[in-house]
């Protein structure tokens, strides 16, 4: 697979679909531009979690690479990499291009 | 007992960790040991990983082999960890240091990549193994109980964290067995330290793997964020 910006974002849809199927919450479904963290996010802090733990394992198993996605740089960024599906789509695709 | 239970164990090349490996492994479970040196069990459920606990690389990689060869994870138990007996005033930060590293950060280290792999499977029995020097805090434990004590609020914190999915974590606190790990404390200064408990002798392997089966029975579901002193200490 490819680290492309679509690929990355339908990972991220999946992830975040599945975190919420597993909450047993009903929710329209994810877009590019659904809130993640806050806002109309049906995630709570554990749902994130588990998106979170899912796409780290997944990014390792697809592109071999051993990413920690909630560190003190996520954290440091302009824009919080997870408020929305686009933000963290475009945060992952950053560590896995950069050299 | 444990068929088709996958069981890790730290610490497991010697020891009360190597005595754990053989009790689950002879009750059927697939038994993975981590420890620094090679395993020395030899048994056809047993799997040993040669791992430095303190190193978190070297357990992400042990982690992603267990997600690989064994796909999921049911019972964890901390039990790498090292003692020492020595003043505060007249410990070294770099020996504190070392202690905090496997007795409370390596088990912090392994508590994480576990939860990863139970959370998938909404189940998982973590327990954590602590020692009467926390309640009884004897003079010379100053830095030992205090990385066991950190353990125990760990364990506790992360009971709340992991509820929702089927996980429980909880603490067993051996009074004393004998071990190499006491190697620096004598026997004498040990029995002494018994004697601050109600039940004064040492504790035997089935006293411990009573508690641990306890605390591993899928049963066990509603126990969580417990911590079990053997020998009546508080």
């Amino acid at each position: 697979m490819q680290a492309t910006i679509e690929n990355i974002e339908s990972l991220v849809l999946t992830a975040a679909s599945k975190a919420v199927a597993d909450s047993a919450q009903e929710t329209s479904p994810f877009t590019a531009s659904s809130d993640l963290f806050g806002g109309d996010s049906p995630l709570d802090s554990m749902d994130l979690v588990a998106l979170v733990v899912d796409l780290e394992e997944q990014l390792h198993e697809l592109f071999g690479k051993d990413i920690t996605l909630a560190d003190e740089r996520a954290m440091s960024q302009e824009v919080n990499p997870f408020s929305k599906v686009e933000t963290l789509t475009r945060y992952i695709h950053l560590l896995l291009t950069e050299r | 007992m444990y068929r088709g239970q996958v069981v890790l164990i730290t610490g497991a090349s010697k020891g009360l960790g190597s005595k754990l490996a053989d009790h689950f492994a002879t009750r059927s479970a697939s038994v993975i040991g981590l420890s620094r040196s090679p395993g020395v069990l030899k048994h056809a459920n047993y799997r040993h990983f040669c791992v430095d606990v303190r190193d978190e690389q070297q357990v992400r990689v042990a982690f992603g082999s267990i997600r690989s060869e064994f796909g999921k994870l049911d019972v964890l138990i901390n039990n790498a960890a090292i003692a020492t007996s020595q003043f505060a005033v007249l410990t070294p930060t770099a020996s504190a240091e070392d202690i905090f590293k496997t007795n409370f950060l390596g088990s912090f280290t392994v508590c994480r990549e576990a939860v990863r792999i139970m959370m998938k499977h909404k189940y998982g029995r973590i327990i954590n193994m602590s020692s009467m020097m926390v309640p009884l805090r004897p003079a010379g434990g100053a830095v030992y109980s205090a990385s066991k004590a950190a353990l125990t609020q760990f364990t506790q914190v992360l009971a709340k964290e992991v509820a929702d999915y089927g996980i429980t974590c909880n603490v067993l606190g051996v009074s004393a067995i004998e071990t190499d790990m006491w190697k620096d404390i004598t026997k004498d200064k040990l029995m002494s330290l018994l004697q601050g408990l109600p039940q004064k002798e040492l504790a035997t392997l089935e006293d411990i793997t009573n508690v641990i089966d306890f605390f591993s029975s899928k049963s066990s579901g509603a126990v969580t964020a417990q911590v079990v002193y053997l020998g009546g200490a508080y």
